[in-house]
């Protein structure tokens, strides 16, 4: 595939080692027109993600990981716009399908899955006539069929007694029980790629091991490719098989879990990393803080993002944009400094 | 209380036997030979005879059925309680509210039950000479009026209007908000800026002088027109309500995980976003109710609602205004019937609010 260097990104076909992507993002940017200006939530995000694979998009809160979530699915409501660039699903570009072939693709092909199981449910219905629901919106089968599947479902995420719970409303029901059934009725209809926007934030932490071991679970019994979109490193480095660091609207990192918390390369990457103890440092070491905040998102700096809080940022930070590039195979980063795999950062070899 | 209604009806039953039959062979006869004219005393007898009917085997019915509901429950598990049965609990528990429907239910039973509850006709005049204006006794209870009609009937048929006023023009002004809010609150924007901006001209309107305008360019004052004018002239507040649940529900995540899963634009709003709005809905349709209650017995109070000879409660003030100071009783019983129903609608809705709303719940 080739490089758009015009365009300042990267064919996120190369990231992936193993086969061609399923789901690829490329150079997309979504904008939302408010009356303080412009606020840029995803501005040129490329990445790819293989069949039957995980990718973490990890980043701070804000960094548009969300956004670029909903841009997926399309569904950025007014004043949002999707600007520019392409969604590839299996070769099939979202950005040009109609509405209603994009309803066609929503809970049938991609499925998506929310942070707040508490309020992720209709209040009114009972979980059994949503689930079924989520089956009659793409499937022509009967009630009696439908039902059938819904119950079968319910025992899928491993929800107990499935023949009584199915009956009940979401008050009725714990988070995480709630964040199984937003699962049963995500994957109701097979999707080939689950979109999962922080989905264990909400829930203690022993749910939260339950939860992803059902998807991990899950995902090798569909077949799918998820999208994990957290803030939680240690989640990522559990379950993913590919990382893509996000700052301020744009991905800064992309390479294998493994890769990414052995060497990152990127300044960023390696700020966040070393901000999070980790079990046997010594108890007077000061952990790590990237000076400064997040960007506003209204006015990003010039040059490269990252350069007010950079710790090796110089001159050229301010004026060029650094690419996302290959800076050692299989792994792309945007900084200018990146020079042979080496990090301009010192002792960032872990 | 099933029990009590069923002995209640048994009783009118029992009582009216001979009319009851008397009315349904009086149909029977005038089905197949046609040739006499119904009158309207004769259809107000034929309806009511029907309901009691009508309630007799409803009531069979629901209460074998109901052995049967309870003989399943005992046999299942305990079950979790479901949302309805958790609101009558709040509900009953609101003594005003159970007061409000017990005020609402006995005002229907009273509208069915017209012909046998009123002593006479409400629109037969009687002797001119000798029956007008009587004070009350055992045969008139309210008196006689200056047309020498029974005034206690002629409230008991009142409240036909009344009641049927109140519903229809509540129904029409609910259906007709909503669909105005919904279209304004899903879609937003420029659609919802036009709408709302027409919603406010129409709120400032009088509404009493712009019904009794039309109702004077119209040149017709049939109970119909009033109905409509009244619901036309009331949508406004549901339509505000509407928008403004629909507004706040389409933020919420399981409208988000609705679209995420496919869900076209009618399943959206007739699935998630109209039963999530039933509840304010339902309030303030029942506390709206007495306001178009008001508005009738208004427009009848200035002579330009339902017309003379049916009686409405609001024309029986009009009528016996003239001997307020002699004869105090007769607009002072047709005034008290129509704050009793009001007041037992507002006390319904609030319980009603109070009951669905779970943050009020302790």
């Amino acid at each position: 595939m080739h490089v758009k260097e015009s365009a300042g990104t990267v064919s996120m076909t190369q990231v992936q080692n193993a086969g061609s992507p399923h789901l690829e993002v490329r150079n997309l940017k979504t904008y939302f027109y408010t009356e303080d200006g412009v606020v840029r939530a995803v501005d040129g995000l490329s990445y790819g993600l293989a069949k039957g694979e995980t990718l973490g998009l990890v980043g701070e809160s804000g960094c548009g990981k969300s956004v670029s979530a909903l841009s997926v699915m399309r569904l950025i409501a007014s004043p949002g716009k999707i600007v520019e660039g392409e969604i590839l699903l299996d070769g099939l570009d979202l950005l040009q399908c109609s509405e209603p072939e994009m309803r066609e693709v929503r809970g049938n092909r991609i499925s998506m899955i929310f942070q707040e199981p508490m309020t992720s449910l209709n209040p009114v219905f009972t979980i059994g006539n949503q689930i079924m629901e989520a089956i009659r919106v793409h499937q022509d089968v009967s009630r009696k069929e439908a039902r059938d599947r819904t119950i079968a479902m319910i025992r899928r995420v491993k929800i107990s007694a499935a023949e009584t719970r199915v009956d009940e409303y979401p008050h009725q029901m714990s988070g995480g029980m709630r964040q199984r059934v937003m699962i049963a009725m995500a994957l109701a209809c097979n999707p080939e790629v689950l979109i999962a926007d922080e989905p264990t934030t909400a829930l203690d932490v022993t749910i939260q091991a339950q939860i992803m071991e059902l998807l991990a679970e899950l995902q090798s019994d569909f077949q799918m490719s998820i999208l994990l979109i957290t803030h939680n490193l240690g989640l990522v480095a559990e379950v993913s098989d590919q990382v893509a660091v996000m700052y301020a609207s744009k991905v800064v990192e992309h390479t294998s879990t493994a890769e990414l918390f052995a060497s990152p390369l990127h300044p960023y990457t390696h700020g966040l990393l070393t901000s999070v103890p980790t079990l046997g440092m010594p108890r007077e070491q000061k952990l790590n803080v990237i000076p400064g905040q997040v960007p506003n998102p209204l006015h990003f700096p010039t040059g490269c993002r990252f350069h007010p809080r950079c710790p090796v940022a110089e001159q050229r930070c301010k004026q060029e944009e650094p690419l996302l590039r290959e800076v050692k195979p299989g792994h792309w980063a945007a900084c200018h400094f990146i020079e042979n795999g080496k990090s301009p950062m010192k002792g960032a070899d872990r | 209380m099933i029990l009590g209604l069923f002995g209640l009806f048994l009783g009118i039953a029992g009582w009216h036997a001979g009319t009851l039959w008397e009315s349904l062979a009086h149909t029977v006869q005038k089905l197949s030979g046609a040739s006499v004219l119904y009158t309207l005393r004769d259809l107000d007898f034929l309806v009511s005879t029907l309901f009691v009917l009508g309630m007799l085997v409803a009531m069979g019915l629901y209460s074998g059925i109901s052995c049967r509901q309870i003989q399943k429950t005992r046999s299942l598990a305990q079950l979790p309680e479901g949302q309805w049965s958790i609101v009558k609990r709040q509900f009953l528990k609101n003594r005003l509210a159970v007061v409000g429907a017990l005020i609402i239910l006995a005002l229907y039973l009273v509208a069915f039950l017209c012909p046998f509850l009123a002593p006479y006709d409400p629109v037969e005049q009687g002797d001119r000479v000798q029956e007008r204006l009587l004070l009350p006794s055992a045969e008139h209870l309210l008196g006689t009026d200056r047309f020498a009609r029974d005034v206690f009937s002629r409230i008991v048929y009142g409240s036909r209007i009344s009641l049927l006023v109140g519903f229809l023009a509540m129904g029409l002004a609910v259906t007709l908000g909503t669909a105005v809010g919904a279209v304004a609150g899903y879609y937003g924007g420029w659609v919802d800026s036009v709408i709302m901006r027409f919603v406010d001209m129409m709120l400032s309107f009088p509404s009493l002088i712009l019904i009794i305008t039309v109702i004077a360019l119209w040149r017709n004052q049939s109970i119909w027109i009033i109905i409509t004018l009244i619901g036309l002239m009331s949508w406004m507040g549901v339509a505000r309500l509407v928008r403004g649940q629909f507004m706040a529900l389409k933020e919420r995540e399981f409208f988000q995980a609705a679209k995420a899963l496919g869900a076209g634009t009618g399943r959206l709003i007739f699935r998630h976003l109209l039963p999530n709005s039933l509840t304010p809905i339902i309030v303030s349709a029942t506390l709206r109710v007495g306001n178009t209650i008001l508005l009738e017995a208004s427009l009848s109070y200035l002579g330009l609602g339902v017309q003379p000879p049916t009686p409405s409660w609001g024309n029986i003030v009009y009528d016996t205004k003239g001997n307020l100071f002699t004869e105090w009783w007769m607009p002072l019983a047709a005034g008290m019937a129509i704050v009793v129903t009001v007041v037992g609608y507002n006390l319904l809705g609030d319980g009603l609010r109070d009951a669905l709303d779970p943050r009020l719940r302790e």
